[in-house]
């Protein structure tokens, strides 16, 4: 027993030493194994006086106690060396491109739709339908575009062969429809979407292309209202600090009417290039006409309305700063797909304001 | 509409500012689309006296003369004009003069004789001038001003072009320089312009019957000119600027007060009218060939201005050419009236003649100026005219007055204006007020009751001073309806499984149809009457011929692989109604994909079923729509790679199917896969979500078994005859089984299915699996499907 006291560095260095899992295994095998060292001489410990016994076993267990937790850190030591070692061998150029995830949207004018819908839905509207091919009562008689009105022809329309029908050139008959289908009943706020038809194509206007309108009937409203209502969306589209401007229109449903503007979304109302003095035409609104709250089953005496029309694309092109209107329906994926990568959250970016 | 700054001085003559009158007209509703500057050109040209003339030594047909200018300098110029003689005045324009044509004058070398800038003839300066100011050769000038005076000086300056949009309401009134100046006096609070006094008619027996109902106002004047004369300089210019050309002094006179005063007045040569003048219907079938030389087969319609014989005019609209006035006409009857505009509108529209006449009358004009317009064009006359009598037919009817009330102004405005600020901004306008009653000045036709009040305190008043209000009341939010909801969950479905969503429109012809509408089946079309183009001329039936079309123009442009879906409505006639549904087309190109690292196979038609499954699954429509092998297929389905999508009833509504590849070369496309489904109202789909299972907490296990099958039979006999075996063992345990693999081997197709066995109580061992597999090894084997061991 006399080089027991040597018995705890040979231990620490012949650890310390081995290189490899197998060496190490060895240098277990050599103090603890079955016939190792310090298993034989615990083995032997019986031998001794239990005075001594107790004495030595407690040496013996803190000297197997130092030498399994030697052992443990060694042994995780060599396995993550080892493990290096492999995965050194296993090397990728991580410099080259993965496979294009498999991905699809939906086209950027549903997008931006279903968000302009959003936007109305908070405030309390509720979503209105209508046909396409709409009888011209719905399109124009109703809203107080009788034929052989000047009015008529700021809309040139498609007609179709079935006597008294034509493609939609607006949303607003489904005005009509809604207030029928609410008959009388107070208030009424509804919005309705889709597309809608005219006879023109250029650089700034489709024969096909989609409209919001809203409206709201009540008791109490007035213009002021509108100007409220427009000034909320205005901010919840494109930024709360976005101003509004009002100009006198004429549109033959409403009266008094109002073209809208915003502030350029992209210069911030300074002016540029796309703007020009810092505004941009957005939608046309109004209050009710008489005729046309007449005709949807409400006595203008009673009840005041006000109405508003939005061009989907146009929000779209100012929302995402694209300038080519014809190019959303021309489904070139290459167009499409950009978007799809640059879009999401554009709309969001677009909602949280500017940065400045 | 274009007017000019000048102009509007005319009636305004404290105008301020350019930009602030742009601003005001702005803000009044009037849009101004542009503004021009213009007169620059005639800066440099200046008045020069002839002193001296040779001929040019070199061409018979040229001349020099020596000009001398205001400086008093003596300039050389080569003219080829004859006239221009010592001591005749003469507009000369010196080099760097920018000719109307856009020439710039320089230093001409005419025959080796030098010639800096040019001696001009009127119509080089835009004006048209009678034999005695010229006519067409040099521009005789007859007026005192000092030598070395320019054109523009004598223009009064350079003005400025207003090019404005006119909503159609705003056409009823300001379609005219008066009309913008009466707007722009409320706006600036000026005091209104005033306008001429009416004419006072005589009693000439020229007018007989009239359609009073459809023109309330008619009047003839007659007048002689005593000497040629020309349209003063002034007026000229105005109208040229504003893209009229000056052409007669009768054409230009009324041109002018049309675009002043808003009345269209007509002259006819007197010397070719059989009187009296009677305003009547057209007889249906009655012709009458207008200014623009067309020969028009009227109706019963249109109103008309005949003679004792025949029509002359197309009232209100265009001129007949039989009585049309030339440069040399004399003596004329000028026509004065006030038409109803709808029916001027009908004409219009009718005969397709957009004339200025046409629209102004036929959106409302101001009744009045039929009675003072032709005091205006005489007093233009000057003492060259002479009246030769006059007749009025119908009078000017009182309008009706609307009563006033504050109070629903101020509410349908949702501002607190009092009476008295309203009342204000209205007399600015020239609306009188009458106790309770408002007085609507005879130019605003277009104002009938108090919203449209309304809408003249707020032009004044300001839409900026409206405050702003948000709407009161308990806000619950809104809702989509069902039927968009689930619109939006089938398409976001095929978004999530990889589809672009793409939009096309909804105009199609039979040639783009054929092959994809299947044409036994199909109902009629809708068609569109005047489509922009032949190959829009009727509403799609089909979404495939858009898809399909849009996948060729992608390919066309670039090489690559395309999954992309259109989920919109289709349209058919049904006897005289239209009817409206939605349809599904999505489609998926199966050739090699372009070259691209890493390689990835190129898709199959199973790739296209698969996703079908799975968005049908998501939007709750797995047993809505279903897919079993056609009886009948479409002439563009690929027979042995198709199926067909049946609703509960077994009806087919749909065909999943490769695309027959002849059809597929001008798509530059080799594979094609394609869905259309007619989805039906969505509104009324039956949906169903799976039950939710609590997952076993316990291990499964699992047999792979591969199977021959015999010729006769599909992987869909094997799954139907194992699933048969498993009804009562599902009973007791979950057993599922999947596909693992399919290749058709030297005793035919050979498929691998795993079947996974767990359950929920317990780890399921050996003893409760291998008689299930005994027993599906038996019954299958029956049938003629072996285990392959």
């Amino acid at each position: 027993m006399s080089d027991r006291q040597g018995w705890s560095k040979a231990m620490a260095e012949a650890i310390a030493e081995a290189e490899s899992s197998d060496q190490l295994e060895r240098v277990r095998l050599e103090w603890l194994g079955k016939k190792g060292r310090l298993t034989t001489a615990m083995r032997n410990l019986g031998d001794l006086p239990s005075e001594r016994r107790r004495e030595e076993g407690q040496r013996f267990n803190a000297l197997r106690e130092s030498f399994e937790t030697r052992y443990r850190q060694r042994r995780q030591q060599i396995a993550t060396e080892e493990e290096d070692r492999q995965l050194r061998m296993e090397v990728l150029d991580m410099s080259l491109p993965g496979p294009e995830p498999i991905v699809g949207r939906l086209h950027p004018v549903s997008r931006v739709t279903r968000m302009v819908e959003d936007v109305f839905l908070k405030m309390g509207y509720t979503l209105a339908e209508g046909p396409e091919v709409e009888t011209n009562w719905y399109n124009f008689e109703a809203l107080n575009v009788p034929e052989y009105h000047p009015a008529r022809a700021m809309q040139d329309s498609f007609f179709v062969n079935l006597p008294g029908y034509v493609l939609r050139t607006q949303t607003s008959p489904m005005q009509i429809r809604a207030m029928e289908k609410a008959r009388g009943t107070l208030p009424l706020r509804v919005i309705s979407t889709g597309r809608v038809y005219r006879r023109d194509e250029d650089s700034t206007h489709l024969p096909m292309f989609t409209q919001l309108e809203a409206l709201v009937i009540d008791r109490n409203v007035g213009l002021a209202d509108l100007k409220g209502t427009l000034l909320t969306m205005a901010r919840e589209l494109f930024g709360p600090r976005t101003q509004i401007r009002l100009r006198p229109s004429y549109f033959p449903f409403t009266e008094p009417s109002l073209e809208v503007d915003i502030s350029c979304v992209v210069c911030q109302g300074r002016g540029c290039a796309v703007c020009q003095d810092g505004w941009l035409e957005i939608l046309g609104s109004g209050m009710v006409h008489p005729t046309v709250l007449q005709n949807g089953g409400y006595n203008p005496e009673r009840a005041n309305g006000f109405a508003l029309g939005l061009g989907i694309e146009r929000v779209a092109m100012l929302i995402y700063g694209a300038d080519d209107i014809r190019l959303l329906y021309q489904n070139d994926l290459s167009y499409l797909t950009t978007f799809g990568e640059l879009w999401p959250g554009a709309e969001e970016r677009s909602r949280e304001g500017n940065s400045e | 509409m274009k007017t000019t700054y000048h102009w509007l001085t005319r009636h305004l003559p404290d105008l301020p500012e350019l930009d602030q009158v742009v601003a005001g007209l702005t803000a009044m509703g009037v849009e101004v689309a542009a503004t021009e500057s213009v007169g620059a050109e005639y800066a440099t040209v200046e008045l020069a006296e002839v002193v001296a003339e040779e001929r040019h030594p070199d061409a018979d047909h040229l001349r020099v003369v020596t000009v001398v200018r205001g400086t008093g300098q003596k300039t050389r110029v080569v003219t080829g004009a004859s006239n221009g003689r010592p001591g005749d005045r003469l507009w000369y324009a010196p080099p760097g003069t920018q000719m109307l044509d856009g020439r710039t004058l320089g230093i001409a070398n005419l025959r080796g004789v030098l010639s800096p800038g040019m001696l001009l003839s009127a119509a080089e300066l835009g004006f048209s001038v009678s034999a005695e100011g010229g006519g067409e050769g040099l521009w005789i000038w007859h007026g005192e001003q000092p030598l070395g005076t320019t054109l523009l000086e004598i223009l009064g300056g350079v003005d400025t072009v207003l090019d404005l949009e006119l909503t159609p309401n705003l056409a009823a009134f300001d379609q005219s320089a008066i009309g913008l100046a009466r707007d722009l006096a409320a706006y600036f609070r000026r005091p209104l312009p005033t306008q001429p006094a009416p004419w006072t008619f005589g009693d000439a027996p020229w007018i007989g019957q009239v359609d009073l109902p459809h023109a309330p106002v008619y009047t003839l004047t007659g007048l002689q000119l005593r000497r040629s004369m020309d349209t003063p300089w002034w007026m000229q210019r105005l109208l040229r600027v504003v893209g009229q050309r000056p052409i007669s002094p009768w054409v230009d006179l009324t041109n002018f007060l049309l675009w002043d005063l808003g009345q269209p007045l007509h002259v006819f040569d007197v010397d070719r009218v059989a009187l009296p003048i009677a305003v009547r219907k057209a007889r249906d079938g009655e012709r009458l060939t207008t200014l623009d030389g067309i020969e028009r087969t009227l109706t019963a319609d249109d109103l008309v201005i005949a003679d004792r014989h025949e029509a002359l005019a197309l009232a209100g609209v265009m001129g007949g050419r039989a009585t049309a006035v030339t440069g040399e006409t004399r003596r004329v009857l000028l026509e004065s009236a006030h038409f109803e505009p709808t029916g001027i509108y009908r004409t219009m529209r009718h005969h397709q003649i957009e004339s200025d006449a046409a629209l102004h009358f036929g959106k409302g004009t101001d009744p009045q100026a039929a009675l003072f317009a032709p005091a205006a064009l005489v007093s233009y006359l000057g003492d060259c005219g002479e009246v030769t009598g006059s007749r009025m037919a119908g009078r000017v009817g009182e309008r009706r007055p609307i009563r006033w009330n504050g109070d629903q102004v101020r509410r349908l405005l949702g501002v607190g204006w009092s009476d008295e600020e309203m009342l204000s901004d209205l007399a600015r306008l020239g609306f009188d007020r009458d106790a309770s009653n408002l007085t609507v000045p005879s130019y605003r036709p277009d104002v009938e009751a108090l919203h449209d009040v309304a809408e003249e305190v707020l032009r004044v008043h300001g839409v900026e001073n409206v405050p702003m209000r948000s709407l009161t009341g308990p806000i619950v939010p809104g809702r989509r309806t069902a039927r968009a909801v689930r619109l939006h969950a089938l398409a976001a479905a095929w978004a999530e499984v990889g589809y672009w969503e793409i939009v096309t429109s909804p105009f199609t012809s039979a040639e783009r149809e054929a092959g994809w509408v299947a044409t036994e089946s199909a109902t009629e079309p809708i068609a569109v009457q005047n489509p922009l183009r032949p190959e829009d001329s009727r509403l799609r039936r089909s979404l495939l011929p858009g898809l399909v079309e849009t996948i060729g123009q992608n390919r066309a442009r670039r090489d690559q692989e395309l999954a992309v879906f259109e989920l919109a409505p289709v349209f058919h006639r049904r006897g005289d109604r239209p009817e409206q549904q939605y349809q599904l087309a999505v489609g998926r190109t199966l050739d090699e994909p372009p070259p691209r690292w890493p390689r990835r196979p190129p898709a199959t038609i199973y790739d296209l079923k698969a996703a079908l499954a799975w968005v049908l699954r998501r939007v709750g429509l797995a047993e809505e729509f279903t897919l079993v092998l056609p009886e009948a297929l479409p002439s563009w389905a690929h027979p042995g790679r198709a199926l067909a999508v049946v609703d509960p009833h077994r009806a087919q509504r749909g065909v999943l199917a490769e695309v027959r590849p002849s059809l597929l070369e001008p798509l530059r496309v080799k594979r094609l896969a394609l869905l259309v489904l007619d989805v039906g109202d969505p509104a009324t789909w039956a949906l169903r979500s799976p039950e939710v299972a609590r997952p076993s907490r316990f291990p499964s296990s699992y047999r792979d078994l591969s199977w021959i099958l015999p010729e006769s039979m599909g992987y869909a006999d094997l799954v139907q005859r194992i699933d048969r075996v498993l009804v009562p063992v599902r009973r007791e345990f979950d057993v599922r089984t999947a596909l693992i693999d399919r290749f058709v081997g030297e005793h035919g197709v050979s498929v691998t299915l795993r079947v996974t066995f767990q359950s929920n109580a317990a780890t399921l061992s050996e003893r409760e699996i291998e008689p299930v597999i005994d027993r599906m090894v038996s019954q299958l084997d029956a049938e003629g499907i072996r285990l392959r061991r």
